[in-house]
């Protein structure tokens, strides 16, 4: 009796083992040949649309002065710097795997005051180990103006040493020194703070820098602006009212 | 006496194994498929959100000045 059920038994574990083997089997038939071709050819159909899609692509850099590379990249690249966009609160961190700007355009963006200040700074070869290279460069001058205030001057670079050169034979160099810090930093807030908003109306300092900023870009840059230059005046301050040619046309 | 269902419980269980090696090994390659489609889509996404900005800006700068008409 006992033998008779331990045979049975026996029995209906084969049986289920077997079971279990079919449907694992049938479970890897299916991926390999049904889902992982689908999935491939979706891939490619979405790369199709990407492809058809790169013209707005395009039009969004020139628009935004940013700079939106293909995610065409490996992989591993983009989940390198995935964590790193995580960390990068601000709105240009919508493209994570992306330098997002090109120096040329950061300098466009960049107020022309600022400049002088700002080149010394980037020259700095050991602070931007401590910096975590961002999309504009705008976080790199906060530890460089903070480096500046632990106050040895024997590590600066001789470019740094030329725009601190007045302030430090002067006897009263700690309060300019203390000035243009201050004024640093201003400049880096209202830059980031400024530029950072794409989307939004752009505050009145922003329109300061961007028409005074044409000025220093490249000749093709030079000529859209003087081209688009009434459009952008009336379209970037909020509360005018923007005249299409259209209803120009018709009325 | 040896049992004589455990050599055929012992091929059953390697072939089963087997299959779930495979069978890994090709939900590992539906996954890395499927991140890189991912990652690929993000960016077609994140033209989306911006047309739709684009979209909704225009569309309230056009009725905020009055231009806006009806669809043909």
């Amino acid at each position: 009796m006992a033998e008779e059920s331990l045979e049975r038994l026996d029995q209906e574990i084969t049986l289920h083992l077997q079971q279990i083997d079919s449907n694992l089997s049938y479970c890897f038939s299916k991926i390999t040949q049904d889902v992982i071709p689908h999935v491939t050819k979706y891939g490619a159909v979405c790369d199709k649309a990407m492809d058809s899609s790169n013209w707005l692509k395009v039009m969004f850099q020139h628009a935004g002065n940013l700079q939106i590379d293909s995610v065409t990249g490996p992989q591993q690249q983009q989940q390198q710097q995935a964590p790193e966009a995580a960390e990068n609160g601000s709105l240009q961190t919508l493209f994570p795997e992306k330098s997002r700007l090109s120096p040329a355009s950061s300098s466009i963006l960049a107020p022309p005051t600022a400049a002088p200040h700002q080149r010394p700074a980037a020259g700095l070869p050991v602070p931007d180990l401590n910096v975590t290279t961002t999309t504009t460069g705008k976080v790199l001058q906060l530890p460089d103006s903070s480096d500046d205030e632990l106050g040895d001057a024997a590590d600066r670079d001789p470019t740094d040493r030329s725009t601190t050169a007045h302030s430090r034979n002067d006897p009263d160099g700690s309060t300019l020194q203390r000035q243009r810090r201050k004024r640093k930093l201003s400049l880096l807030l209202q830059q980031q703070f400024g530029s950072s908003s794409s989307s939004v109306a752009p505050s009145p300092a922003q329109i300061k820098r961007r028409a005074s900023s044409t000025i220093d870009s490249s000749p093709m840059r030079k000529d859209l602006a003087s081209h688009a230059d009434s459009t952008k005046q009336q379209g970037v301050q909020p509360g005018t009212v923007i005249y299409f040619p259209t209803r120009d046309e018709t009325s | 006496m040896e049992n004589p269902y455990e050599q055929v419980h012992q091929n059953i269980l390697s072939r089963i194994i087997n299959n779930v090696e495979r069978l890994n090994e090709s939900v590992v390659t539906l996954n890395q498929e499927l991140q890189h489609i991912n990652a690929r889509n993000s960016n077609l996404e994140i033209m989306g959100q911006m047309c739709e900005n684009y979209h909704k800006s225009v569309q309230f700068n056009m009725s905020a000045t009055g231009h806006k008409q009806s669809p043909l």
